[in-house]
């Protein structure tokens, strides 16, 4: 069930009214859950079910040692592995030259990771494990987190859903918050993401003829996937907000990093932060090497983080090399900052954002060759300053547009800051809750030219 | 409960709804705002409806209605003060021109690009440069059925005192069962006699009850001026599945979308099975009558399009698209070419030109195979209303139809060695070439 859907909408005000006048919360929130997830089919919650099933029972049958991260990596990596990455390593394709399932469970990336990290926390003492199936179910299946995260560890949402499962829930009073994440979440998926779609799809759909039309296909790619993903974390955070769960935040304005290792602490964050403990630092921290070798090993530990992040990404050699690539920018500008003076900050985000916008090319492009093709336009400034035919926009209105997304993203920046949560104290009440309420509800019924579905379900 | 807590809640409840309506402001307002700034290009925005209940028609355009078009391709939609998607004419024919009057349906009023990059409004500007006297008038209407047409030319065209009239239809036009569907506008229905009449079955509608009346004309006017009533309106009338978002509805889009070609081998003989079963309907309605009452419907039409034309004294085409094209190693091809016989026929008799529209453009462009890339826009070219190039194509083929038609005195004397005039009315395909 797509977050900007009526039926969502329906859903989460029938859980949320639940919640605060109905017993039975816990069992509200499965139930609530499970028909969230069962409008992705029957085969995609058969998958799920099967894996919180295999997840227990790996609680409850194998000791919390070593044995039960294996057992936890076998099932969870083994699950990705085979729906995943089955047609990569079978080296069966699409017609796009792509190695991506259009069968892949929904949000199977996430949910397994999410549980890698519950049984990795439990066996390193960090969280006590839930202490029935109907929990253990909950703080997997809860529906605002379940299909493109923010990626929770269980000492963020198990707790919160234990006290529900105690009696002991409370609502959070600052409604207004909740309420303005889904508006903020809206606009960026409803007006922002889905109408840069179509434009970003035509560009990519056959590779450019002009460096200009490619530039402004990666610019734009970027600013849709990030209001795409971000838009949906905002969701995603605001509705378990107003059901009376923290999430973790997932986006910070990464756009407005001086550095590549800015913006992966911003980007994702909390898949930054799992391949962080649970992969770079198991593997910056083996002794594989003598001591003088360290920093060779640590810097081997980035790329390999990075590389493994991309192929997290999706099931295809672009991917590998973007994360790879990303992986050997954190090397090169961990060096720079070891033996270089830092280069101002206007500097350091011009080289960084275009980095990333020249690098998102392999993300969005279905393979390799097309990706190669696609910047050798792109860099070799061919094609010229276009002129306006077949209806076009003229080029400044383009280039203004697009400083305009720069400019939304540094507005974003400003509305996180402290004051504006003192703002919405003060704004709480019925007219502001009527209010977002009524501005969500018709964001969801503006009409769109073709479906979107959030980027982030394909992984 | 007590009576204070409850009227805090009344109280508390009327806030919560003065905030909603004031969420309604400011998203109508924020529609407004995307549709009078660039941003209509990109931003979500809500089609306009420009046209109203109309109790002859069924719906008719409004006059100076606009808006901006988002099905396929964006466009900005303007209609003039007599209601066509054209730029501004007067109703007396200036003197010494040429009128001609260019009817059809979506595919010719072209609401997904500007009114300057219509086949029409190209073929106009060309044949000005080359010296001809004329105007070439727009009076297109979306809609699938001839009957439509007939109308619109009875009474928006007749008023223009035209000298021609080039009118479009798809051969599946004839086929649909719209020329004997009242529902939604005028069509032929059979009476108790057994002969055809025309019918008005969509006068029953309750829309068309209540057009005259205060609540049908605040209706009307709501839609047409505000945007946001426009969006909850056009919502409503979506399937439940659609509305609530439900996957069934997104998945089968999706899966469209992934549906494999045929392999190449296979492309030519599926191409050809497609046209012989495309061609079978047309074959049964045109040349053996069947069936029986789709045919009556038919002939009546053709009979009424003929009279009105006669009785006005304008001399019409009438271009047919969408018959099939097929390799000429493929039956169909011969199969085409009894039928449009037979088609000629019937038209001929009635004193109406018939133009083989498909086949014309093909000739244009370099062959059938190159046709699907004048329709449709984006990722989604191939299918769909024309594109750009498409236009560009029909207007070399509607000119040179224009110029077998026009007669000598349409091109003065002074302008006829002009040159074109901008560089993207060039031609495409075979013409465009040296």
């Amino acid at each position: 069930m797509a977050f900007n859907s009526l039926a969502y909408a329906l859903l989460l005000t029938f859980t949320v009214a639940w919640m605060a006048i109905g017993s039975f919360r816990a069992l509200m929130l499965i139930v609530a859950s499970l028909i969230f997830y069962a409008a992705a089919g029957p085969f995609d919650v058969l998958v799920f079910v099967c894996a919180v099933v295999l997840n227990w029972l790996i609680q409850v049958a194998v000791p919390a040692d070593r044995r039960r991260i294996l057992a936890a990596v076998i099932v969870n990596i083994g699950l990705i592995g085979y729906f995943k990455y089955r047609n990569m390593l079978l080296g069966q394709t699409s017609p796009t030259g792509s190695f991506i399932d259009v069968t892949l469970p929904l949000g199977i990336s996430f949910y397994s990771f999410q549980a890698l990290a519950y049984h990795i926390d439990i066996v390193r003492g960090r969280n006590g494990p839930a202490r029935s199936f109907p929990e253990f179910f909950l703080f997997k299946a809860f529906f605002p987190q379940l299909i493109a995260g923010p990626i929770v560890r269980p000492n963020q949402t198990l707790p919160q859903i234990q006290r529900i499962f105690d009696n002991q829930w409370r609502r959070h009073r600052l409604l207004v918050f909740g309420l303005s994440l889904i508006v903020l979440g809206l606009v960026k998926k409803v007006v922002l993401a889905d109408s840069l779609a179509p434009v970003v799809d035509d560009i990519f759909y056959v590779p450019p003829h002009s460096a200009y039309l490619a530039w402004l296909g990666a610019v734009l790619f970027l600013f849709q996937i990030y209001f795409d993903f971000s838009g949906y974390s905002d969701i995603a955070i605001g509705s378990a907000y107003l059901l009376g769960i923290r999430l973790p935040r997932n986006f910070a304005t990464p756009f407005l990093a001086a550095s590549i290792q800015e913006l992966w602490q911003r980007w994702h964050i909390t898949l930054t932060l799992f391949l962080r403990d649970y992969l770079f630092l198991p593997l910056a921290d083996m002794r594989l090497v003598a001591r003088r070798h360290r920093v060779m090993q640590h810097f081997c530990a980035i790329v390999l983080t990075m590389t493994l992040c991309g192929l997290w990404h999706g099931a295809g050699w672009n991917f590998v090399l973007w994360g790879a690539l990303q992986g050997i920018a954190m090397v090169f500008a961990a060096l720079w900052s070891r033996y270089l003076p830092l280069p101002p900050p206007p500097l350091g985000w011009a080289t960084t954002i275009t980095f990333f916008v020249v690098t998102l090319v392999f993300f969005r492009s279905p393979n390799l060759a097309y990706a190669f093709n696609y910047l050798d336009t792109m860099l070799s400034l061919r094609g010229g300053w276009p002129a306006v035919v077949d209806d076009a926009a003229p080029p400044w209105e383009v280039v203004a547009g697009v400083v305009g997304l720069f400019a939304l993203h540094w507005i974003e920046f400003r509305l996180q800051q402290p004051g504006v949560l003192l703002v919405m104290r003060r704004a709480e009440g019925p007219v502001s809750r009527g209010f977002l309420s009524g501005v969500a509800l018709l964001l969801i019924l503006v009409p769109v030219t073709n479906v979107n579905p959030f980027i982030y379900f394909r992984f | 409960m007590s009576s204070s807590r409850l009227s805090r809640q009344v109280f508390s409840l009327r806030r919560f709804l003065f905030g909603a309506i004031l969420a309604l402001l400011v998203v109508d307002f924020g529609l407004r705002l995307i549709e009078v700034t660039p941003l209509w290009r990109v931003l979500p925005v809500v089609q306009p409806i420009l046209g109203q209940p109309d109790k002859d028609f069924g719906f008719e355009s409004t006059p100076g209605g606009r808006g901006i078009w988002a099905t396929e391709h964006r466009a900005r939609l303007h209609l003039n003060s007599l209601g066509l998607r054209d730029v501004e004419r007067e109703l007396a024919k200036p003197a010494g021109t040429f009128r001609i009057g260019l009817l059809g349906d979506s595919m010719v009023e072209a609401a997904q690009v500007s009114q300057q990059a219509t086949f029409g409004a190209i073929a106009e500007r060309r044949l000005r440069a080359d010296g001809y006297n004329l105007e070439l008038i727009n009076l297109a209407i979306a809609g699938p059925s001839p009957i439509r047409q007939l109308w619109r030319l009875e009474r928006r065209g007749y008023p223009l005192n035209l000298d021609l009239v080039v009118a479009h239809s798809a051969a599946s036009s004839f086929l649909s069962g719209t020329l004997l569907d009242d529902s939604a506008n005028p069509a032929y229905v059979r009476m108790g006699n057994g002969e055809l009449a025309v019918g008005y079955g969509f006068r029953e509608r309750f829309s068309q009850r209540h057009a005259d009346d205060l609540i049908g004309r605040l209706f009307v006017a709501l839609y047409q001026n505000s945007p946001l009533f426009r969006m909850l309106y056009l919502r409503s009338k979506e399937p439940w599945s659609v509305l609530l978002g439900l996957p069934s509805a997104q998945s089968a889009s999706q899966r469209s979308v992934l549906a494999l070609p045929p392999p190449a081998s296979e492309a030519a003989r599926v191409a050809c099975d497609q046209a012989t079963a495309a061609l079978e309907p047309m074959i049964h309605l045109w040349r053996d009558h069947r069936p029986e009452l789709l045919w009556a419907a038919t002939a009546r039409f053709l009979d009424d399009f003929a009279q009105s034309a006669r009785t006005h004294g304008v001399r019409v085409l009438y271009a047919i698209r969408d018959i099939p094209l097929a390799r000429p190693d493929c039956p169909a091809t011969t199969a085409r070419a009894d039928l449009l016989l037979v088609m000629d026929r019937e038209f001929t008799s009635r004193g109406i030109h018939l133009i083989d529209w498909s086949a014309a453009v093909a000739e244009v462009v370099g062959g059938p195979a190159e046709v699907p890339r004048l329709h449709g826009f984006g990722i989604h070219k191939g299918a769909g209303h024309l594109n750009y190039d498409g236009h560009r194509a029909w207007a070399t083929e509607l000119i040179s139809v224009l110029r077998r038609e026009l007669p000598l005195n349409a091109a003065s004397q002074g302008s006829a060695s002009a040159s074109h005039p901008a560089t993207d009315d060039t031609p495409v395909g075979k013409a465009a070439k040296p």
